[in-house]
């Protein structure tokens, strides 16, 4: 499947992504880049070969319900744009 | 609804009830300071990595074994992509096309009938941050909820009304608390309910276009809800219009649905195998030492006490309405020795002041052995039925035992019949007309004689007792 300049558009508009005219050549050709390597994987024969969930050859990593710290608000909210005391401010989102 | 059949199915998230939240080590709490609850996991701080609570994957299989469901014993965790302020990390921790659990059932009594409501899966996925709207027009977010471990229970549409809709939540919400998985509060949000809805014809082999009613936050909000939906969408298609597929957003005070604004590309969640977390295993010897472990569930308890007890099935029904309330009846029962008066006690009295004062059984201030006491008491008659509901409304008040209580306040019945004969010798003394009547043949006046005798003894006197000792004097 060839990547249009439509399908970038629409999956930068899915991610909030302002691109530039040139930054969108740039994309839709590197999207169609990946996909061709992709393809040539997809030749390769997987007849009878149960699919792979995870790289990792591990199952049931589960850890035990026991709190531990937070971080404190302060903190949390450092790296924040825009905050009030307690929050993150945000732009409005519902129109 | 006339000749239109609805269609309704409901999804449902339930807050799981654990220590910490699914994929890190923050407290699962409702309540605390805003944004006091977070982590760079449950922030999504580049370079986390989440790990899976094992209390969350315990909880859900109770509630998926409790509804007859399949614990598959291979299950993953996919992204399910969307941008939203509420959802830090860009992605939500889901589970798509391998859910953990599939299938099940909830048994419905809705105005007499019985209906079975399949369920088409129960999957584990992490709750969302809140996200409140400013007078200013800003937003304003709090993370604690950012993490939470949930279960979305996705029921098949086999609801064909709002009464049904609403038995279904009763039924789930029942049993989440009866499982001590989730609280159920649909106020505080532990307990959510989206609904898909279209109409038919009557008789047409083909469904309706769905739409989606979200917001709802009250099991009665989403029996009008529907309600609503389905009042309007047999109104479009009664007008010759089309029902649009459509995401509305329930407006509880107004009691309208309003169309939700949103771009329809938004809906591309682009799901794929969540890298950071591996399959998750469940041998089947696991399932069935949890299985084996469930309590005792509703259904099997209400009819447990129909045969063990012979109560009503009403009764039974009332009593096993919450785990809380079913235990309590239960020690009641085997404390007094006597089932059937206890079942009164508690379905009356009991859930009568749970209800007055807003609290739950855990909180009830009446132990179990008082409550028995005060039945004795009132076996032996030293309290009448009415002096002995006095007594538990004072203990009630006052924190007291019930023997202090019966002392100090009087309530005792005395069924001396010498002190009651003099009483009520008094009582013929100082109504000389009425007896005169009385023996001229009203004879309803009888209850007049019992009614100031009580009085006069402030209700102590047995009144069984008042009866004959009156019925006599007066012969």
């Amino acid at each position: 499947m060839a990547v249009t300049r439509e399908v970038v558009d629409h999956i930068a508009e899915l991610a909030k992504l302002g691109l530039s005219d040139e930054e969108r050549d740039r994309v839709t050709w590197e999207l169609n880049n990946i996909l061709a390597y992709i393809d040539e994987i997809m030749a390769v024969d997987t007849h009878g070969v149960e699919p792979l969930h995870h790289v990792l050859d591990m199952t049931n990593v589960f850890r035990d319900d026991v709190p531990g710290p937070c971080l404190p608000r302060e903190e949390a909210l450092k790296n924040a744009p825009d905050r009030t005391e307690e929050y993150f401010r945000v732009p409005r989102v519902i129109k | 609804m006339g000749e239109y059949e609805a269609v309704i199915g409901l999804e449902v998230h339930a807050q799981l009830m654990t220590e910490t939240k699914a994929f890190c080590t923050c407290p699962n709490r409702y309540g605390a300071p805003p944004n006091t609850l977070v982590c760079p996991v449950c922030l999504g701080m580049p370079g986390i990595l989440p790990v899976l609570n094992r209390a969350m994957l315990e909880q859900a299989m109770k509630l998926a074994l409790a509804v007859g469901a399949t614990v598959h014993p291979r299950s993953k965790f996919d992204r399910k992509n969307y941008f939203y302020p509420d959802l830090p990390k860009g992605y939500q921790i889901s589970q798509y096309d391998e859910p953990f659990s599939t299938g099940g059932s909830i048994e419905l009594k809705v105005d007499g009938h019985r209906k079975s409501i399949r369920i088409r899966r129960i999957h584990l996925e992490e709750d969302a941050g809140k996200s409140m709207h400013q007078a200013d027009g800003s937003t304003i977010v709090d993370m604690n909820r950012c993490g939470v471990p949930l279960v979305e229970i996705v029921s098949e549409p086999d609801m064909s009304t709002p009464a049904e809709a609403r038995a279904y939540l009763n039924e789930i919400r029942r049993l989440v608390r009866w499982l001590d998985v989730c609280d159920g509060n649909m106020e505080e949000g532990s307990l959510r309910c989206d609904a898909n809805v279209s109409v038919h014809r009557k008789g047409s082999e083909a469904f309706g276009i769905a739409t989606e009613v979200k917001n709802m936050n009250s099991i009665r909000g989403v029996e009008r809800a529907l309600a609503y939906e389905i009042e309007r969408q047999i109104g479009v298609v009664e007008g010759g219009g089309t029902i649009t597929r459509q995401t509305l957003l329930w407006d509880e005070t107004e009691e309208i649905a309003r169309p939700m604004r949103r771009k329809e590309s938004s809906d591309d969640y682009r799901y794929f195998p969540e890298p950071d977390l591996v399959e998750v295993v469940v041998p089947s010897e696991w399932a069935e030492r949890i299985s084996r472990d469930l309590v005792e569930l509703p259904r099997a308890r209400c009819m447990r006490f129909c045969q063990e007890y012979g109560l009503a099935e009403a009764t039974a029904e009332v009593l096993a309405g919450e785990r809380g309330v079913a235990d309590y009846f239960e020690a009641l029962a085997k404390e007094s020795g006597d089932p059937r008066r206890a079942a009164n006690w508690v379905q009356g009295d009991v859930l009568r002041i749970l209800k007055e004062r807003n609290c739950d059984i855990a909180s009830f201030p009446v132990s179990v052995s008082d409550l028995a006491g005060l039945m004795n008491e009132v076996e032996t008659a030293r309290l009448s039925l009415s002096g002995a509901k006095k007594v538990l409304d004072r203990m009630i008040e006052t924190g007291r035992s019930p023997e202090s209580i019966i002392e100090q306040e009087g309530f005792a019945q005395t069924s001396d019949a010498r002190e009651i004969e003099e009483v009520a010798r008094e009582i013929l003394a100082k109504f000389p007309s009425e007896v005169i009547k009385y023996k001229s043949g009203k004879k309803n006046l009888f209850g007049f004689f019992v009614g100031e005798t009580m009085k006069a003894t402030k209700g102590q006197a047995n009144p069984k007792v008042a009866s004959e000792i009156l019925q006599r004097l007066l012969s």
